[in-house]
């Protein structure tokens, strides 16, 4: 049976056999890139959220929701 | 051993000058520092100070939050276009000594996946600022991308001498998209910027290109070093200094500046001069090639840069202190 290998960009020039000093570097590597990526996600939750705060505060007083014409529906 | 150790290797197979050799480290993959080069960050710099300025400077104040994110969208389009740029210059990039170490040409990073980071950043950037700001803002964004992109990478960078002073338009979008942010509007000041920005890329680059005209030749890109030669470069330097002079003023007569901002843009603009008299009269040989390792034109280089700052820098003091009523706005 052909079991069909996932194909792995980074595999692309790898050397069969890696020395110790070149496994540790691609596993620092990955470690900083995942940590990078986890920051990015944290920063766009922390953007978004800013960013609806910032909006909600020109809506205005939740109270006054209720006068005609006002973007939200009245309660 | 260390990463930065192994890196120190890979650089030092290829020696220097020479086209780098992607299969040395490459298969270690891209560092997050690798993804940030691809943004050209000093670039992106001018870029956000500029678009800042366009901001701060305009009659109607933004919410500090959405005036942040505004700021956040234009440099990442201006870093979007910078990694699609990087992807489609691949090629004069490896051959040329000041990009040789860039991300792509060493490996590092694939062109497909720095063209997939610059699309999808270049589209995240327009729909956010539509969101936070509005949408005239994120048209005239997605207009300097697909202007820096198409017009200056794609059509005019290989073609003509005159890539830069067209595709400078490019650069010159920031003031306008940080105006259109808080007034969701354009009008003549925020164009003035533009101008100004416009007229200060040529001499800015070709001050540069004069003592990187060899890269350039290497690479095939037609600077004007490259195609009018040094002497018609010098020449032209000068000229667009003086139209920079002019244009600079023109927010002075539109009413959107005042004292503060004539006395810096008489007195800047006087320096930049000086520095474009002194590239022209450069010591030089028969051909115009500079005798003095080209120091004038590396002075003009650097004094362009402070100029952009000091100047827009005033600007919004200028507009600041108008507005506290210190000091009145020509009209």
């Amino acid at each position: 049976m052909v079991v069909m290998a996932e194909h792995d960009p980074q595999a692309v020039g790898r050397p069969e056999s890696l020395s110790r000093d070149e496994s540790d570097a691609l596993a620092r590597r990955r470690r900083a890139r995942n940590r990078a990526l986890f920051l990015v996600l944290l920063g766009l939750v922390a953007l978004f959220y800013a960013l609806t705060m910032s909006r909600l505060s020109e809506i205005g007083d939740p109270q006054q929701w209720s006068r005609p014409g006002a973007i939200a529906p009245s309660r | 051993m260390t990463d930065r150790a192994l890196r120190q290797g890979e650089g030092a197979s290829r020696g220097a000058g020479e086209a780098p050799l992607p299969e040395t480290l490459a298969f270690l993959g891209s560092e997050p520092r690798d993804w940030i080069v691809l943004l050209k960050p000093r670039v992106m710099s001018l870029v956000v100070y500029t678009g800042l300025i366009g901001l701060l400077v305009a009659p109607v104040p933004m919410h500090p939050v959405r005036a942040a994110v505004a700021v956040l969208c234009i440099a990442l389009a201006a870093g979007a276009s910078g990694a699609i740029n990087m992807w489609y210059d691949r090629d004069i990039d490896a051959v040329m000594r000041r990009t040789a170490q860039r991300p792509i040409p060493t490996g590092r990073i694939s062109p497909e996946a720095a063209l997939g980071y610059g699309v999808a950043l270049a589209v995240f950037s327009v729909l956010l600022m539509g969101l936070a700001a509005n949408w005239i803002a994120a048209l005239v964004l997605a207009l300097s991308i697909a202007f820096y992109v198409f017009v200056y990478t794609i059509w005019l960078k290989r073609r003509t001498p005159h890539n830069i002073v067209i595709g400078g338009a490019a650069g010159a979008f920031p003031p306008v998209i940080g105006w259109a942010a808080a007034t969701g509007s354009i009008e003549l000041a925020p164009i003035a910027l533009f101008c100004i920005i416009f007229f200060w890329t040529p001499p800015h680059f070709w001050a540069l290109s004069l003592f990187a005209h060899a890269d350039y030749a290497r690479a095939g890109v037609p600077m004007l070093p490259v195609v009018a030669g040094a002497r018609e470069t010098r020449w032209q330097i000068l000229i667009y200094t003086l139209m920079l002079v002019a244009v600079s003023l023109v927010p002075l007569a539109l009413g959107s500046a005042g004292l503060l901002y004539a006395l810096a843009a008489v007195g800047l603009g006087c320096g930049f001069l000086r520095h474009a008299v002194a590239v022209l009269r450069d010591r030089q040989d028969a051909a115009g090639i500079s005798l003095t390792g080209d120091r004038p034109a590396k002075a003009a280089f650097r004094f362009s840069i402070t100029y952009l700052f000091a100047l827009f820098g005033v600007l919004a003091l200028d507009r600041l202190v108008a507005t506290a009523g210190w000091l009145p706005i020509w009209s």
